[in-house]
């Protein structure tokens, strides 16, 4: 078989497995079998990608050159990995207390990478005044493909799954509020580091429209 | 079949919407804005022809009024020569009737570098194409592209992320029009932003960066379709004009959700409260068409042309205000 092919068979399973997941199929996840890791991975990068394309604005507004731009949508996808990581440790932490479910991370992470599939959509968040009410319902629809993936892999019922990946969900966002609003100011950080910008938002411009807001 | 156009449909639609802040964001890229705030034009820049080429500034520009007053035309206009031919007659009218000011309308409000839809873009053909149908009110539904490109432009204009920057462009723009039009920044002369449907947003978007400039601004919604800016809080005071049968002003008040009274601290809401806002009604008009606000017929109940009856608020608003006087009252017609 030839690298293409492979190639092929693996576009053709992360696309399925994607395709399943937004239409919340718990049986999703097989569809990734012959590819491991492959598959959930690439489903979160492309997620994560997405996602920051449907944010571009900040880059455009930041004047940020382009390749620091596709660099940045590149580590995007990255982060949306970690972040899975971070799901599904919350995941884990929740299901050994609410139903003492011992089960390594490892067996649940496939389940919280695939369900990030929805915000494959999020390069529509560019949409202008609609976007902001997509990124909303994407992340309900990342809650709801969660729930679905989730429950078989817990072996739960339907309610505590629900229960389990609505926690970990809100913790994850609680997560990504303290590191964003706290001295770490993480994700400013990390765009400072790629974009060698400031980030400046369309906020600040309105703030400081009547001094220089953009460094020369 | 019939599935299939509607997704074909809802693609496009989608691809628009993509694009549509393109233009307000490679306006912010290319330009200096940001570095050093906002800043008027200068003459040059403001007598620069649209694209940015250099005009010529004039030795003698017009004499200096009262009061400005600068009218944003609807989502039906495709560049800042020509206003739409249904709208000419009620402008012209009001810049007859309305006295100690100058009525400034060579703005095309949905392009933050006031380019004609039919000039020096890419699709220009395409555009004068449309353009062409809709003077001759043929393929109307074709040539509602241009409508519809200019609504995507007010989502653009209401959007938070990306209104900041295009309202700054459309805010430079204003200023250069008043340059042009002989006004004197250091006067501080009042200027009032008529704003007709969608046009109304990008007068409320506008207000915050002219306040910016020490303009003493205020904002006439004619029958607008706005949400709750945060260029309101800037405006000194807002009309908000409508008639009684204009369904789409009630449509404009479902989409905007921060004008509903459970956003008591949104911008639209203060501004009533604090009694910044006021309510004119227009009587029995409708949106567009027949009885519409440019319309010359049918007429109204008290024998007044529609369009007679526009002009007939805004002036008694502008003369309630103190900014400006009627002509017409002033020299009754014989």
């Amino acid at each position: 078989m030839i690298w293409w092919d492979v190639a092929a068979d693996y576009l053709v399973a992360l696309f399925r497995t994607a395709r399943q997941a937004l239409g919340a199929n718990p049986d999703a996840l097989q569809q990734a079998a012959g590819f491991g890791w492959a598959v959930p991975i690439g489903i979160a990068i492309v997620a994560g990608a997405s996602m920051m394309t449907g944010q571009s604005l900040v880059l455009a507004i930041n004047r940020v050159p382009r390749r620091r731009g596709v660099l940045t949508v590149a580590a995007a996808g990255l982060g949306s990995v970690a972040v899975a990581g971070l799901e599904a440790v919350l995941v884990w932490g929740l299901a050994r207390l609410i139903v003492g479910e011992s089960r390594p991370i490892t067996e649940l992470l496939p389940a919280v990478l695939v369900g990030f599939a929805p915000y494959w959509l999020g390069f529509l968040v560019l949409l202008p005044y609609t976007g902001p009410g997509i990124a909303r319902v994407l992340q309900i629809w990342h809650v709801i493909a969660l729930w679905t993936l989730l429950t078989p892999v817990l072996g739960t019922d339907r309610g505590t799954a629900l229960l389990v990946t609505a926690g970990a969900w809100l913790a994850t966002v609680a997560v990504d509020f303290v590191a964003e609003h706290s001295p770490l100011r993480l994700r400013e950080r990390l765009f400072r580091l790629l974009t060698g910008s400031k980030a400046t938002t369309s906020r600040d411009l309105m703030a400081a429209a009547s001094s220089p807001v953009v460094p020369q | 079949m019939i599935g299939q156009v509607v997704v074909w449909i809802v693609i496009a639609l989608v691809i628009a919407g993509l694009v549509a802040p393109n233009e307000a964001l490679t306006w912010w890229r290319r330009g200096q804005q940001g570095r050093r705030g906002v800043e008027w034009p200068s003459l040059a820049e403001a007598f620069a022809l649209p694209g940015g080429e250099p005009g010529e500034v004039p030795a003698q520009l017009p004499a200096e009024t009262d009061h400005y007053l600068v009218y944003l035309s609807g989502i039906g206009i495709s560049g800042p020569e020509q206003l739409p031919v249904f709208e000419t007659p009620m402008v012209e009218r009001l810049a007859e009737r309305v006295g100690r000011t100058t009525v400034i309308w060579d703005i095309y409000p949905y392009s933050p570098a006031n380019t004609a839809l039919t000039q020096g873009r890419r699709l220009s053909r395409l555009w004068r194409r449309l353009v062409a149908w809709k003077s001759e009110q043929r393929l109307g539904a074709v040539a509602f592209l241009i409508n519809l490109r200019n609504a995507f432009q007010v989502l653009v204009s209401v959007d938070r992320r990306y209104g900041p920057v295009f309202n700054w462009a459309i805010a430079q723009q204003i200023a250069a029009a008043l340059l042009r039009h002989g006004y004197v920044p250091q006067h501080r002369k009042p200027v009032t932003l008529l704003g007709w449907s969608g046009g109304a947003q990008i007068a409320a978007g506008a207000a915050w960066y002219l306040s910016v400039l020490g303009m003493d601004v205020r904002v006439i919604s004619m029958a607008g379709l706005l949400g709750s800016d945060p260029g309101l809080d800037r405006a000194r005071q807002i009309w908000h004009l409508h008639g009684d049968d204009d369904l789409v002003v009630g449509l404009g008040v479902v989409l905007a959700p921060r004008r509903w009274p459970i956003f008591a601290n949104s911008e639209w809401n203060r501004a009533r409260r604090e009694g910044r806002l006021q309510f004119v009604s227009m009587g029995p008009l409708k949106h567009t068409g027949k009885g519409g606000y440019f319309a010359a017929g049918p007429l109204l109940p008290d024998g007044r042309e529609p369009r007679q009856a526009t002009a007939d608020h805004i002036v008694q608003v502008l003369v309630d205000a103190g900014l400006a006087s009627d002509n017409f009252a002033a020299q009754p017609e014989v």
